[in-house]
């Protein structure tokens, strides 16, 4: 409860705090993390306390018990004394002895008062009062006639006694006969101390006595009360010192904190020390071992997250960090480098003819080529498709164009074997050397790419030195592609079009695939082919797909159907993003109110394959908001089923490839219907795009398609604000 | 069984009546040694005599011991009779008693005396014993005398004496009307060079604080058998104080000695059944009853606490005569 109470007031307080309070008032309310010593230590305090309490209430209890007994014990004392000093004052007329007696019980303070009386009770024989008579003056015995006569039973073996208590004062009365006896047995000739012979007594006289021991309370609880304070002292002292003998033992401890701090701030290249104390050692031990697989891991992610999974190169993202530094290095240093962007001739064509499975085989096969060419501490990258770049440190323009002419010897000395033919495969190298630091990591990209458009437009297979006269044609001329993505992203001026499926089956859902156009400028609309390239190249896609999803959710959400269900192209780009596209998605739905299970998502079969272990993980986060999966141009290269049992993928649209004149390929029909049929089996719903002929819609409709897609069915149709979908097929005999 | 006995003693009666009547013999103890001072020797006389009845209080030792020795002494035609402890049968011993015609009783103990003296005939004489305080029970009279109860206190006196040499005053304390032991005593006492001083009290409260008052100036104390001024709880308080004040104390009974009691003084058997039987003789051969009211004792019985002795740091040489309980009489 308490700690409940102190996160409210923490937050209460953290809201008052930004405006008005101080910070250390914050501070001393939030709670700082608890510390073992002091907690072993309060644990400590804690139950010395209550073992201290334990051992006062006893002591104090004890105390009074025996106090009580020695009252008691006391007051039977008393009571002879008195009784025994009364022998003048019955035996005699003399009273003077009673005077010795007062001065006598004057030095006692226990004894309050002392009265004795006649036998008969009814005349005082004498008296004193420490303190005056508190009762007022009364002479005869101060009890009733009753207890009167229960003090002059004289049959027991031990003489009766009242006792009172006084109902406001400390003192209590005790009232007993006084007795003197005899031996009957005439000359105790037969005496025995073990059998007592028969005696007869006979009452003289009362006394009473009141006896007041508060002093001796009093006393008692300034020695408890004095007791207790210097335990409680002693605890304070021994806390003190036990806080620091702990804090000491705990010591070794406290070793670990400096790299489990390191180790928390990121950094892996931590060792613990352990100072030998045996489970010390232990943790050590454990932490180490932990820390080299964390250090691994680390390595592995970074791998992952800097590196191509197909090639091993570093990727874009850590290329251009590299570039980055080395600019800096010029800057500081001076000299020059050189940035050789190559790009592979006819890549499309190879993978198109051999599939995607070759087409990656050539690409692991040219990373190593250029691997063995570059020197070690040269960075060889992959800027994604068929695109590799290389850094080259400290080289001038002749040694850089030396170097591009060896790796164009190299490749064309290069044989790629597959499917038992023998290819031979190009490159167009764009190279820049840099020795400007204030030019960008973008700027030497823009120039090396600029330099292989330009060996491209010389007919490939040769490399162009990026050249400053040239910079303006080209610099323009890709600065315009930048600029143009760039600033329709920031005018947020795409447009969107959508295609609906038809469904063929018995799927129920409505469904659109998203279409993209960017203005051109002119009035004109770009296809994504036109600009995709380019926003791919510039690192643009992961913006676009985000402007897609906006505005697609948008776009639904000024709907008054809320069945309509919306499949949306994704670049592998958006994968690579430091805000991880499912927290960008959440903001979407949150902000537009949006059913997430009106969202698909396409990702291209190769990007689902290559780059799995990346691309998963963020597929289930988003998957797990509601949101589904199609793998676009299935069948292209891979279909590979295995990887769809461990990717949350729904639908799977089969490749154009496969579903162009479908009527008139058996081969194709078949390799269809085999993908369908898995694709149920695996509980994956089949889209077949760019469907082209009626004859062909049948036969997708009699493989099991569930849903078809094409201009023949229905052309793409630009999206209208609270406009829903057009989702009657225009063309084709099924409707 | 204790009942059965008074009826043993009837039949003893009635077959004694008959002649036949068999004597309790008991045999004499000769002691060992003779020291200097001799006690009294008891001349014997077994002269013809009517019967002596011997009456009984109780069976303690402190009276049987006595009727023993008178046993021993008188003729064999004496007769033990035992009281009974119930007031009816009693009452019948009585009548029998009276019917028989007894001349001659011996009363040992008080109820013994009172009754002897109920059934005595006015020229029948009875000599009790065993009796502390005969006046305060009006036991005594013109055919009715005693012998006193109290042992005498020379031997005490010489043997406290020697065994502490610094005890100089000593403190007696009684009721009322044992005046003349008390001055047999206290010139025994003087004899020995012991100042005996004596203090009359109403009872055991008094006693008790009269000696606290006086401890400090007497060196101990001699405790008498008065019942009328002791109890058991005073009893244990004045020796406890004795104790722990370093007061000797000499006492009435070996009992005592458990409380720290230096002596012990008790009256001899032998001294009491040979005056009971001289004065039954001069009773029988004068007219009347000749003699003082009371014949006192002048001996005792000593026995030292050898444990409060060595507190005291007292050594001494054990006179057998006078710590034996040598009840033998020299014949």
């Amino acid at each position: 409860m308490l700690r409940e109470w102190l996160n409210r007031a923490s937050e209460h307080l953290n809201t008052l705090s930004d405006r008005v309070l101080p910070s250390f008032c914050v501070h001393l309310v939030k709670r700082s993390p608890t510390s073992l010593a002091s907690r072993i230590l309060a644990l400590q305090i804690l139950w010395a306390l209550l073992f201290g309490m334990l051992i006062i209430s006893v002591l104090w209890w004890g105390s009074s018990r025996v106090i009580e007994g020695s009252f008691e014990r006391q007051a039977e004392g008393w009571i002879n004394k008195l009784d025994e000093l009364a022998t003048p004052l019955y035996t005699s007329e003399d009273k003077s002895y009673f005077h010795e007696t007062v001065d006598y019980l004057r030095n006692f303070p226990e004894v309050a008062s002392v009265q004795y009386y006649t036998a008969q009770g009814d005349e005082m024989v004498a008296e004193y009062y420490r303190n005056g008579d508190p009762e007022g003056k009364q002479t005869a015995f101060r009890h009733s006639s009753k207890e009167l006569a229960e003090l002059m039973i004289t049959d027991r073996d031990s003489k009766p006694q009242l006792l009172h208590n006084g109902d406001a004062s400390s003192i209590f009365h005790i009232s007993e006969p006084i007795w003197i006896k005899s031996v009957a047995s005439n000359g105790m000739f037969d005496f025995s101390l073990d059998e007592p012979e028969e005696e007869t007594i006979k009452v003289i006289g009362v006394l009473r006595v009141g006896l007041d021991y508060s002093r001796y309370q009093r006393d008692l609880e300034s020695m408890v009360l004095w007791g207790s304070a210097l335990i409680i002292f002693l605890l304070v002292i021994a806390a003190y010192i036990g806080r620091i003998l702990i804090r000491w033992a705990l010591r070794p401890l406290r070793q670990l904190e400096e790299p489990l701090n390191r180790l928390a701030n990121g950094e892996t290249d931590v060792e613990v020390v352990s100072s030998g104390d045996r489970e010390i050692v232990q943790i050590a031990k454990v932490l180490n071992t932990t820390i080299g697989a964390l250090r691994e891991h680390d390595e592995t992610l970074r791998r992952m997250a800097n590196h191509d999974p197909l090639t091993g190169l570093i990727n874009r993202n850590y290329f251009q960090e590299q570039l980055e530094l080395e600019l800096k290095r010029i800057g500081r240093d001076g000299g020059s480098s050189a940035l050789f962007f190559i790009d592979l001739d006819r890549f499309k064509f190879i993978n198109d003819t051999y599939g995607h499975a070759a087409g990656d085989r050539l690409l692991v096969a040219v990373s190593n080529l250029l691997k063995h060419r570059m020197r070690e501490g040269d960075l060889i990258g992959r800027f994604g498709g068929d695109e590799f770049v290389a850094l080259v440190h400290r080289v001038d323009r002749k040694q850089a164009g030396e170097v591009a002419a060896d790796l164009i010897r190299l490749m064309q000395e290069f044989k790629f074997h597959e499917a038992g033919d023998t290819l031979h495969i190009q490159f167009s190298v764009g190279v820049t050397v840099f020795d400007n630091a204030l030019l960008t990591a973008h700027d030497v990209l823009l120039q090396a790419d600029a330099a292989v458009h330009e060996a491209k437009n010389y007919g490939r297979n040769c490399f162009q030195i990026y050249e400053s006269s040239e910079d303006n044609k080209v610099i323009a001329h890709d600065y315009g592609w930048h600029e143009r993505i760039t600033r329709v992203l920031e005018e947020q001026s795409l447009i969107l079009y959508y295609q609906p499926l038809m469904t063929l089956g018995d799927a129920v859902e409505r469904v659109c695939e998203v279409l993209l156009r960017m203005p051109d400028g002119k009035q004109n609309l770009l296809i994504p082919a036109a600009f995709f390239p380019a926003a791919e190249r510039f690192g643009l896609m992961a913006e676009v797909d985000r402007q897609v999803i906006r505005k697609a959710a948008q776009w639904l959400t000024s709907l008054s159907e809320k069945d309509v269900v919306l499949s949306i192209n994704l670049s592998f780009q958006s994968f690579e993003e430091k805000q991880q596209l499912d927290e960008y998605l959440v903001e979407i739905f949150s902000e537009f109110d949006i059913n997430p299970r009106q969202f698909i998502f396409e990702i291209d079969e190769a990007v689902a394959v290559r780059h799995s272990e990346k691309v998963r993980p963020l597929m289930e986060k988003i998957n797990n908001l509601g949101c589904q999966f199609a793998v676009d141009n299935f069948g292209a290269g891979y279909a590979s089923f295995n990887y769809l049992k461990h990717c949350p993928v729904h639908r799977l649209n089969i490749d154009r490839m496969l579903i162009e004149n479908l009527a008139q390929e058996p081969v194709h029909q078949i390799i269809v219907r085999a993908i369908v049929e898995a694709a149920h089996a695996l509980g994956k719903q089949t889209v077949a795009k760019y469907v082209q002929d009626d004859l062909s819609l049948r036969l997708l409709k009699q493989f099991g398609v569930d849903y078809a897609q094409g201009n023949f069915l229905c052309e793409a149709l630009p999206v209208k604000e609270k406009s829903s979908p057009e989702l009657s097929v225009v063309r084709g005999g099924l409707s | 069984m204790v009942r059965l006995i008074p009826l043993l003693f009837v039949f003893l009666f009635l077959i004694q009546a008959c002649g036949t009547a068999p004597k309790p013999r008991i045999e004499p103890e000769i002691p060992k040694e003779v020291e200097k001072e001799e006690p009294q020797e008891i001349t014997i006389k077994k002269t013809a005599r009517p019967p002596v009845i011997i009456l009984l209080s109780e069976m303690i030792p402190a009276y049987q011991q006595v009727a023993d020795e008178l046993v021993r002494i008188l003729p064999d035609n004496t007769i033990v009779v035992l009281l009974a402890s119930e007031a009816a049968e009693r009452e019948t011993q009585r009548k029998l008693m009276r019917q028989e015609g007894y001349q001659q009783f011996v009363a040992i103990g008080l109820e013994a005396a009172q009754i002897a003296k109920s059934v005595a005939g006015a020229e029948d004489e009875v000599v009790f014993c065993q009796v502390f305080n005969h006046r305060l029970h009006n036991i005594a009279g013109p055919m009715s005398k005693g012998v006193g109860a109290l042992p005498g206190g020379s031997e005490l006196f010489k043997q406290w004496r020697s065994m502490s040499p610094g005890l100089k005053r000593v403190l007696v304390m009684t009721g009322s009307d044992l005046d003349e032991v008390i001055s047999l005593a206290t010139e025994q006492a003087k004899e020995q060079g012991i100042e005996l001083v004596h203090r009359v009290v109403e009872n055991d409260k008094v006693l008790l604080f009269t000696y606290k008052e006086m401890a400090s100036a007497v060196d101990g104390i001699w405790l008498l058998p008065d019942n009328r001024i002791l109890s058991g709880r005073t009893i244990r308080d004045v020796l406890a104080f004795s104790v722990r004040n370093g007061k000797q104390v000499a006492a009435f009974s070996d009992e005592i000695f458990r409380l720290g009691a230096l002596l012990s003084v008790k009256s001899k058997s032998t001294e009491i059944a040979g005056k009971v039987v001289h004065r039954l003789d001069e009773a029988y051969q004068a007219k009347g009853f000749p003699g003082p009211e009371l014949v006192l004792l002048e001996h005792a019985s000593i026995k030292v606490n050898d444990v409060a002795a060595k507190r005291y740091n007292i050594k001494y040489i054990e006179n057998k005569e006078l710590t034996d309980n040598a009840e033998g009489v020299a014949e």
